[in-house]
């Protein structure tokens, strides 16, 4: 076997000789399958992932630890870990004896060569997503057939024991499947390198909850599967879409639950694998967004969703920053515009209402011409989509100019609202040249407001804010994001929403990022 | 007082847990650091977490962010520093009488009786449950409750309810303007 690379006291990875004899001995092992004897091939195939994850485990790690301050040897490392999961998975792939009633291997040999080939998958596309690599195509598809085939020869749910780093699990193919299915789910474009590791520690170690039902879930919100169509995964169960397996998210609830408690007993969870060493943020930040992303699957149960008519490399604009937000994505999204505004309300009293100069500024921006210029000189592509995210990908000189907790706007289609989001990652790919660019939704509809200081001046000064309305019906979660000086300057401010003028107090901050905070809008007057 | 939305959102499956807190400097530091990691404003949780007033404004902000979980857990990690304190315990209670989750509602109602004999929430505790649980024997001699008792919301004189929601009307209306264009 090839020694890890040296150079551990280069700043930053580089590829090596021994990375490339790692990548032959792939090549040699790819050319010397007996793909007939299923038991001895799928053994020389884990052996040999084996041996790779010994060999890269210091890559992996010291990647995943480089965050934000990665190098181009560092990308290309990543790059490589990705192309030989990829390689191994086709590997295992190629010797699942899909026909298993023309395969003399005994039953419990032939799962394990189905289950080597999901876990396989799983780490292929949970690296692409690290890479910063376009999402495999066909991934779901595969994923769909191995279960499928592995549930006709009547395998799915035996109980297999698998390896990952080092650690053994007992685990089935049916979970396995559900671990690959949510990997390709949670991590569409907006969860970061380091979570997504842990997310997978995480699943992992809840296998015994990962398995699906063949009816809907009566108990609680649950995602759902058609396996017959390739190119879903796991997707929100709407009643009346065809769907045959079901995922509940209660027990992955009580999952998430036992982790934090775990953490309060002062124990890291699940107390292996690479995510050991990552920051305790690291693994709060993911229990954050599943968190986030339940609540998303569980209040908007039973709806359909709107659907965005868009293509996977679909051509988008995107503006950055919040005042291009403001001014250019947000111009036709203004609080003024409202079906039902009958009249623009006349000043009454000072301190009531909105002055004219800013009913008429408002006005205006509602009127003016209207110019759409992408941010970049490289055209940008929609990667992937979900409800609480997005991935984009653009020319790596473009994505150089944002950093993460940016604010973006993201116009996916021709004529509709600008979705407002955070960049949360950016990974930048040298062989292509192009950033992939993981967005967090803030909102689909975010709203321009045209706001003026009420303060003890004779003429009021103007402020601009975005509306970011929250699901609660009460209010309270509804939010606006504004410039750091104004936030600081704590000032109550004046605002027209359809034919109301409304008063308002910022709260706490919410989220921030450079330049911009969203805080809690607190009504204190409603005219 | 506020309607009960039938609905179980999950957000009180994990209990208080009773156990003794860790005592190794390493366990009790990281606890600190994961506390003070989920809950932002709590640098020094052994001390914050006893302080009643500001668990409970904090886990009403949360609701108003609606996180309920991440407000079920932070009240759950107050009392683990101190189970004394009285008013997490009905908050707690509100949230799964209103998150009609009948289970954590019987496991904390009956912790609360066995902390609290005698306390004068008890009876409401039993209307409470008598709603959820029906058939309970427990609570058959309540009075089934028509709301919750509020413990879980905030002072009404600290802000205006009505208020609140005429701007969230007006953004919501705004909004279904734009997505129909």
């Amino acid at each position: 076997m090839s020694s890890p690379p040296p150079g551990s006291s280069q700043p930053g990875l580089q590829l090596t000789r021994y990375h490339s004899g790692m990548a032959d001995k792939h090549s040699a092992l790819d050319k010397s399958l007996d793909k007939g004897n299923i038991v001895a091939s799928s053994e020389a195939i884990a052996r040999s992932l084996r041996e790779f994850e010994e060999f890269s485990r210091s890559d992996r790690e010291r990647y995943l630890l480089g965050g934000l301050t990665q190098t181009g040897g560092d990308q290309a490392v990543c790059e490589w870990i990705a192309e030989r999961y990829d390689h191994l998975a086709r590997m295992a792939r190629a010797v699942v004896p899909y026909e298993p009633g023309l395969n003399p291997a005994p039953a419990e040999a032939q799962a394990r060569t189905w289950a080597l080939a999901m876990l396989l998958a799983g780490h292929a596309s949970k690296w692409r997503k690290i890479a910063g690599l376009r999402a495999d195509s066909g991934i779901r598809g595969r994923l769909h057939k191995l279960f499928v085939t592995a549930s006709m020869a009547g395998v799915a749910d035996t109980i297999v024991e698998t390896m990952v780093d080092r650690r053994s699990f007992e685990t089935t193919i049916e979970a396995l499947y559900v671990r690959a299915l949510l990997l390709e789910r949670f991590a569409s474009g907006n969860l970061a390198p380091k979570r997504l590791e842990i997310l997978d520690s995480w699943l992992l170690e809840w296998m015994g909850a990962l398995w699906l039902s063949r009816e809907p879930i009566a108990d609680g919100p649950s995602l759902s599967v058609n396996t017959r169509n390739p190119q879903v995964g796991l997707t929100r169960f709407v009643p009346g879409e065809r769907a045959d397996l079901f995922l509940g998210l209660r027990p992955l609830q009580r999952q998430l639950d036992r982790a934090a408690r775990d953490f309060r007993r002062g124990v890291i969870f699940p107390g292996w694998g690479i995510g050991l060493v990552f920051r305790v943020e690291e693994h709060v930040g993911l229990m954050d967004f599943l968190e986030r992303e339940f609540a998303i699957i569980e209040n908007t149960g039973g709806q359909k969703g709107k659907r965005f008519a868009f293509a996977a490399g679909a051509e988008v604009s995107a503006f950055f920053g919040f005042n291009d937000i403001y001014s250019r994505a947000l111009q036709q999204q203004s609080t003024l515009s409202v079906s039902s505004v009958k009249e623009t309300r006349s000043v009454n009293a000072p301190g009531d209402v909105m002055s004219a100069a800013a009913s008429r500024r408002a006005a205006l921006s509602e009127t003016g011409s209207f110019v759409e210029s992408r941010a970049g000189r490289q055209p940008i592509h929609l990667l992937d989509i979900s409800e609480s995210g997005l991935g984009l990908e653009m020319g790596a000189d473009d994505a150089a100019m944002i950093e993460v907790d940016e604010l973006i706007a993201v116009r996916i289609e021709e004529g509709k609202p600008c979705v407002l989001g955070v960049v949360a990652r950016k990974t930048t790919s040298l062989q292509r040249h192009v950033a992939t660019v993981g967005v967090r939704v803030l909102s689909k509809v975010p709203l321009r407001a045209t706001l003026e200081m009420v303060n003890d001046r004779l003429v009021r000064q103007p402020a601009k804010g975005i509306f970011v309305t929250g699901k609660a019906e009460h209010g309270f979660a509804d939010s606006i994001i504004v410039s750091d000086a104004i936030y600081k300057a704590n000032p109550t401010l004046s605002v027209m929403v359809a034919s109301g003028v409304f008063h308002l107090r910022l709260g706490r901050v919410r989220q921030q990022g450079p330049g911009w905070k969203m805080a809690a809008v607190e009504v204190r007057v409603a005219h | 007082m506020q309607a009960n939305p039938p609905r179980n959102r999950g957000t009180t499956h994990a209990l208080p847990d009773e156990t003794p807190l860790p005592v190794d400097a390493a366990s009790r530091r990281l606890r600190e650091r994961y506390i003070a990691a989920r809950f932002l404003q709590f640098p020094q949780p052994a001390h914050a977490l006893r302080d009643t007033a500001n668990v409970l404004r904090w886990s009403r902000q949360l609701l108003d962010d609606d996180q309920p979980r991440q407000a079920a857990e932070l009240l759950q990690t107050a009392l683990e520093e101190d189970p004394a304190q009285r008013p997490l315990w009905l908050f707690l209670i509100d949230l799964a009488f209103t998150g009609n989750d009948t289970g954590v509602f019987v496991e904390l109602s009956e912790s609360f009786r066995r902390r609290f004999p005698g306390a004068d929430a008890i009876p409401v505790i039993d209307s409470l449950g008598k709603k959820l649980l029906p058939n309970d024997p427990r609570y058959a001699h309540a009075d089934a409750a028509d709301t919750s008792p509020g413990w879980s919301m905030p002072d009404a004189e600290l802000r205006d309810a009505l208020r609140q929601q005429k701007l969230h009307t007006a953004l919501v209306d705004a909004m279904a303007f734009h997505l129909s264009r």
